[in-house]
C-alpha cells in the first residue's frame, strides 16, 4: 500500500469549477460589470489615446455587452496577461496611469455573468476572438484557451466583450429598470475624471454623463475650496475639500471621495478610514456635516502602488500611502467641519438673528474640475475658509416660523412631490414658489 | 403600523363612488377583460383584494357579474370602522381595520386564486412602491393585480422630487419635462418597473402581462394599470385570450376613458342612433357634438345611467 501511495500522489489541483465559485464568491454585479469597463478604459490608456472614444455597455436579461473603439487589446497581451490569471501587464508606460491592477478583475468579473464568454479584438495588426464556453470549463485538465478566430486586421479597431448563457440571478437583475438605472448612476460618478474629456460611457444606448462635484467657491462670503497637491513613495495625490452646495445638490454629494487613478474607489465616506474620528469632535455627526466635501485623487504609473482593494470599491487604510494621505484629510475634515457647525449658528450683529444657513444657501459654486486645473489661477492653492470678514456686511435675514396642522403640511409635502421632506423644505420651496409667481427675486431690488 | 398618508382625507367622503362615471366605466372594461382572461368556473374560486370604501362598488359588481364570494376589504381609518362594517353589502365580505402593505405581507392568503386591486386614493408614494413590489414577489400565475392612483401631474417645483424619488424605475433617456408633460405614461412605467423588480427577486420563473392602462378624471385625474401573472413563456397566451378588445393595451402607452355626461334623453337618443348606425342623425338631434359623440360611441356599453329613486 505504502508503495502504491508513493506512486500515486494525490492531485491537488483545483476544479475549474470550484476554482471559479471561489473566485467569483464576493463580486458585487454592479462591480464586475465596471471591471469589465475598466479594461475597456485601459485600453484607452494604454494606447496612449488623447481623442474622444466610446465604450457601449448593453445589459439585458438574455445577454451582457461591452464594446469600444479604444484601441484594441494587441493579440500577445490577451495571451500574456489579459486572459492568464494573475497575469501582469509588463513594465507600464510613462504617463499610463491603468485602472487594471491585479490581473485578476476582468476574469473574475466575466465568469460572474455566464456561462458563454467571447471575446473579439482587433488592435489595428489582428483580429481575433477567444470563447470561454460549457465545453472548457467541464475540461479540467486543460487551462488553455484557443483562438476561434486569428485573421489580419480588417481595419477597425475594437474590443467587443459578449456574455450570453447568463445564470439566473444576474439575468433576473439585468432585466429590471432598478439595476440599470443604478448601474448608470453609480458609472457616472465612478468614471466622472473620465467622462468628460476621454470616453463615451453608454449604458442600453442612452449616455452616461459625468456627475459633477461642486464646492461653495464665493469671494464675497468668504466660500473658498482648498487644493494641496503632496506625494509619497512616487504617488501622487491632489486633495480637495470645502463646503458643498448640499441643499441644491440633487445628488446630495458630501463625505470624502477617494479616486486611485481618476476611478473611484470610495464614495460619500464619513468614518475614520477618510478622516473622520480621530478627534473627540469628530467622531459624531451634525446635520451641517452633510455641507462637508472632500475629494482626493491618487495618481501613480504603477497601479499596485495604489491603496485600493482587488474589488476598488475601498481602500487599503494600512498602506503607507494612504495613511500619510489621511493625516492631511484629517487636517482637511476637521477644519471645513468645524467651520461650518461654527457658521451654522451665526448671528447678525445688528438683528440678532441666526444667518448661518441663509450663508450657504446664498454662495455661489464652482465645479471640482474648475478647481482641479486652476493650479496656479483664480482659485487659490491655499487653504481658505469660511471667516466673518467685519469689511463685508453680512446678509440680513428673517427667520420664519409658523404652526400648520400637521395635516395640511403633509399634503402640501404630497403635492410638492416628497411627503418626507423636511416641514423647513416644505416651507421654503412654497415661499419661493409665491416668489416666482409675483416675480420677486432674491437679490434687492434697487430700481 | 400606520400608514403615513392615514390622515389624509379619503376620496370617499368627497364624492359619492357611485356616480364616477369614468370610474363606473372603467370597473365595467375590468370586468369585460376579466371574463375573457380567466373561464367563469375559475373566477368564482378568486378572492378579490380591495382596499376599504364605504360604498363597496367594486365588490357588488364583481360578485355579480364575475360570482366572485371570497372578498377582503382593508382599510386603517379606525375612525370610519363602524361605517366601513355597517356598509358592507354582503356578508362574505371580510373587513379588517388594517394598512394595506401590513395585512399583504401578515394575514392574505398568497396561497389562493388572488384578483387585487390597490386603488389609492392618492399620488404615488415610496409605500404605495413597496406594496407593488411585495405583490410581485408573492404572487403566482393567474393572479390579478390591478393599481389605481391619483395621477396630478408634478408642478414645476416638485418635478424633480418626483423624479429622484423614482429614479429607479423612470427610463434613463426621460428628461424633467416628458415626466410632468406625459405624467399617466411616466407613471405606468414606474408601475410596470416596480412589479418586474418584485418579480427578479424571486426564484420561481414568472412573468407579468399588463393589459389595461387607462387615464380618466371625474374629480382628480387618476391612472389605472392591470395586469395579470403567468408562467415565463406563457405571455403570448395569455394576450391572446384578450384580443380583440380595444381597450386592451400590452405596450407602454394610456388609453384616457373621455366620456361625457349625459341626461338619461340623451343617451337613449345615441344609444338608439348608434345601434341604427345613424349616428350624424344623433348629433344633430341631441346637440352633442362630435367629439363627444364619438367618445361615447366608443364606451356606450359601459355608459352607466343614474336615477334618483323616490325612496
Amino acid at each position: 500500500m505504502a508503495t502504491e501511495s508513493a506512486e500515486m500522489p494525490i492531485d491537488a489541483r483545483p476544479t475549474k469549477q470550484f476554482f471559479v465559485q471561489t473566485l467569483v464568491k464576493d463580486v458585487v454585479l454592479s462591480e464586475a460589470v465596471f471591471d469589465i469597463i475598466d479594461n475597456s478604459i485601459d485600453g484607452y490608456i494604454r494606447a496612449g489615446m488623447r481623442d474622444h472614444r466610446s465604450v457601449s455597455v448593453t445589459v439585458a436579461a438574455d445577454r451582457f455587452r461591452v464594446e469600444d473603439n479604444c484601441g484594441g487589446i494587441p493579440k500577445g497581451d490577451m495571451e500574456s496577461f489579459v486572459l492568464r490569471f494573475g497575469g501582469r501587464p509588463p513594465k507600464p508606460r510613462v504617463n499610463a496611469r491603468t485602472i487594471g491592477a491585479f490581473g485578476i478583475g476582468l476574469k473574475r468579473s466575466l465568469f460572474k455573468l455566464g456561462q458563454h464568454i467571447l471575446l473579439e479584438s482587433d488592435d489595428g495588426t489582428r483580429e481575433y476572438a477567444v470563447l470561454i464556453d460549457k465545453a472548457w470549463m467541464s475540461r479540467d485538465d486543460d487551462w488553455r484557451l484557443p483562438f476561434k478566430k486569428d485573421g489580419p486586421s480588417k481595419g477597425k479597431v475594437y474590443t467587443r466583450v459578449t456574455v450570453k448563457d447568463l445564470y439566473s440571478d444576474v439575468a433576473r437583475q439585468f432585466s429590471t429598470r432598478e439595476f440599470e438605472n443604478g448601474l448608470a448612476k453609480h458609472a457616472r460618478m465612478t468614471y466622472t475624471a473620465f467622462l468628460d474629456t476621454r470616453i463615451n460611457l453608454s449604458i442600453n444606448d442612452v449616455p452616461v454623463r459625468p456627475l459633477d462635484f461642486r464646492f461653495l467657491y464665493d469671494k464675497k462670503r468668504h466660500f473658498q475650496p482648498m487644493r494641496k497637491l503632496v506625494s509619497y513613495d512616487g504617488v501622487d495625490v491632489v486633495i480637495m475639500a470645502g463646503h458643498t452646495d448640499y441643499g441644491q445638490d440633487p445628488d446630495k454629494l458630501c463625505g470624502w471621495y477617494v479616486f486611485c487613478n481618476d476611478r473611484l474607489v470610495v464614495a460619500g465616506d464619513t468614518s475614520a478610514k477618510t478622516g473622520w474620528g480621530g478627534l473627540s469632535e469628530m467622531n459624531y455627526h451634525y446635520p451641517q456635516d452633510a455641507y462637508f466635501l472632500g475629494l482626493v485623487f491618487l495618481g501613480c504609473d504603477d497601479p499596485s502602488k495604489l491603496p485600493w482593494d482587488t474589488a476598488k470599491t475601498g481602500v487599503q487604510t494600512d498602506s503607507a500611502v494612504y495613511r500619510s494621505a489621511q493625516v492631511e484629510m484629517q487636517a482637511a475634515t476637521a477644519r471645513f467641519v468645524r467651520t461650518c457647525r461654527d457658521a451654522w449658528s451665526l448671528k447678525s450683529r445688528e438683528t440678532g438673528e441666526t444667518i448661518g444657513r441663509a450663508l450657504f444657501a446664498d454662495a455661489a459654486g464652482v465645479s471640482f474640475r474648475e478647481v482641479a486645473v486652476d493650479a496656479s489661477g483664480e482659485v487659490p492653492v491655499v487653504d481658505g475658509v469660511l471667516v466673518e470678514d467685519k469689511e463685508v456686511p453680512l446678509p440680513e435675514v428673517a427667520n420664519v416660523l409658523y404652526v400648520v396642522p400637521l395635516d395640511y403640511a403633509r399634503r402640501i409635502k404630497r403635492k410638492l412631490g416628497d411627503a418626507h421632506m423636511s416641514h423647513k423644505e416644505m416651507g421654503l420651496r412654497t415661499l419661493h414658489y409665491y416668489a416666482k409667481l409675483h416675480g420677486i427675486s432674491r437679490e434687492q431690488s434697487h430700481a | 403600523m400606520v400608514s403615513p398618508v392615514s390622515n389624509l382625507m379619503p376620496s370617499y367622503t368627497k364624492v359619492n363612488y357611485l356616480l364616477r362615471l369614468r370610474k363606473q366605466i372603467e370597473r365595467r372594461l375590468i370586468i369585460e377583460s376579466l371574463q375573457r382572461l380567466v373561464p367563469s368556473k375559475e373566477l368564482a374560486e378568486y378572492r378579490y383584494f380591495g382596499l376599504g370604501s364605504i360604498y363597496y362598488a367594486d365588490y357588488v359588481l364583481f360578485h355579480k357579474h364575475l360570482n366572485i364570494s371570497r372578498m377582503t376589504s382593508v382599510d386603517n381609518k379606525a375612525a370610519d370602522r363602524i361605517r366601513f362594517e355597517f356598509n358592507k353589502p354582503y356578508g362574505f365580505i371580510d373587513f379588517s381595520l388594517c394598512d394595506c402593505g401590513t395585512y399583504m405581507r401578515e394575514r392574505l392568503d398568497w396561497n389562493e386564486p388572488l384578483f387585487m386591486w390597490l386603488d389609492y386614493d392618492l399620488e404615488l408614494a415610496e409605500s404605495m412602491v413597496l406594496d407593488v413590489k411585495f405583490a410581485a414577489s408573492k404572487a403566482k400565475p393567474g393572479d390579478i393585480i390591478i393599481i389605481t392612483v391619483e395621477a396630478t401631474p408634478p408642478t414645476d417645483l416638485s418635478i424633480q422630487a418626483f423624479a429622484t424619488t423614482f429614479s429607479a424605475y423612470i427610463p434613463r433617456k426621460w428628461q424633467l419635462p416628458d415626466i410632468a408633460e406625459d405624467f399617466t405614461l411616466a407613471l405606468r412605467e414606474i408601475l410596470v418597473e416596480c412589479v418586474r423588480n418584485g418579480l427578479a427577486n424571486r426564484t420561481t420563473q414568472v412573468a407579468f402581462v399588463p393589459f389595461l392602462s387607462f387615464s380618466y378624471r371625474d374629480t382628480a385625474p387618476m391612472y389605472t394599470l392591470a395586469g395579470t401573472f403567468c408562467a415565463m413563456g406563457s405571455e403570448s397566451q395569455v394576450e391572446g385570450r384578450l384580443e380583440g378588445l380595444s381597450y386592451v393595451c400590452f405596450k407602454p402607452a394610456v388609453i384616457d376613458i373621455q366620456c361625457p355626461l349625459l341626461t338619461p334623453k340623451e343617451k337613449a337618443c345615441l344609444d338608439e342612433c348608434i345601434c341604427a348606425g345613424r349616428f350624424d342623425d344623433a348629433r344633430n338631434v341631441t346637440g352633442i357634438n362630435e367629439d363627444e359623440a364619438s367618445q361615447y360611441a366608443r364606451y356606450y356599453k359601459y355608459y352607466p345611467l343614474y336615477f334618483e329613486s323616490a325612496t
